[in-house]
């Protein structure tokens, strides 16, 4: 199981949507604090997050499950 | 005649079955599972994980071991909901057998095991017993369960399986190293 992609470029502003493709509940949470998080995602749900800034997250369920995004420049 | 010939390939399977965390090779020359005994093998595998996983909900007090446990809890019983809805659909009744029965009986050690330790040492026996366990069930689904199954829609489901096995085991894994050395 793994965020795919799991390292994305976006442009500041962008919306990127997780949608949960996999047969298990996954969600989406901030990696070193965990500042945020999507709450738990069932199969088929997604969830939409705009990027000001770089962000590393990780599945709180999966906590092997990582990924980033980072602001093109 | 018959009835030995039968109890040679049970014996040939259980061996195969001690044998696959070693040699997982081993397990594909063994074509004795049908369909509905796969679809029994792979349900009881996944409640004994939900089985290990409510005794550590009750016995640990560990956030991580806490959270893996209720992870391990959901997953399965969602494995379980699509086999279950899988078998409806195809009209297969899981069939018990002799390996889900030595599975049952390996898994009732294991709970005597959680049960039995200290409460100190429950978390790290709990996580230890995961790793192992999840080695395991990843070797028998690749060497047996996958060869063994003939319906392409239950081989699907077993293959669509083994990423969530593979992420388990390394979840445990990381954990573990929570308790080394203790
Ligand atoms: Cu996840």
């Amino acid at each position: 199981m793994k965020f795919f992609p799991d390292s994305l470029a976006v442009n500041k502003g962008d919306t990127v949507r997780f949608v949960n493709k996999d047969l298990v509940v996954h969600d989406v949470t901030e990696e070193l604090k965990q500042t945020w998080t999507s709450s738990p995602l069932s199969t088929g749900k997604s969830w939409d997050l705009v990027i000001t800034q770089n962000v590393a997250y990780f599945c709180s369920l999966h906590v092997v499950m990582k990924g980033k995004i980072v602001v093109k420049r | 005649m018959k009835m030995i010939k039968l109890f040679v390939k049970v014996n040939l399977l259980l061996l195969a079955i001690m044998l696959m965390q070693a040699l997982p090779i081993l397990a594909q020359e063994n074509p004795t599972l049908s369909d509905p005994e796969v679809a029994h093998v792979a349900v009881v595998a996944n409640q004994i994980d939900i089985s290990y996983a409510e005794i550590a909900k009750k016995r640990s007090k560990n956030k991580a071991v806490l959270k893996f446990a209720e992870t391990m809890a959901n997953d399965h019983n969602a494995v379980i909901d699509q086999a279950a809805a899988l078998a409806e659909k195809l009209g297969v009744t899981p069939k018990d057998n002799a390996v889900s029965q030595q599975l049952l009986a390996d898994a009732e050690k294991t709970r005597k095991t959680l049960e039995a330790s200290s409460r100190k040492a429950f978390d790290k026996t709990y996580i230890d017993n995961e790793v192992a366990y999840h080695k395991a069930v990843i070797a028998a689904v690749k060497g047996l369960l996958i060869p063994e199954t003939e319906n392409a829609e239950l081989k699907e489901l077993l293959q669509n399986v083994m990423p969530a096995l593979e992420t388990h085991l390394k979840h445990a894994e990381k954990v573990q190293k929570e308790f080394e050395g203790k």
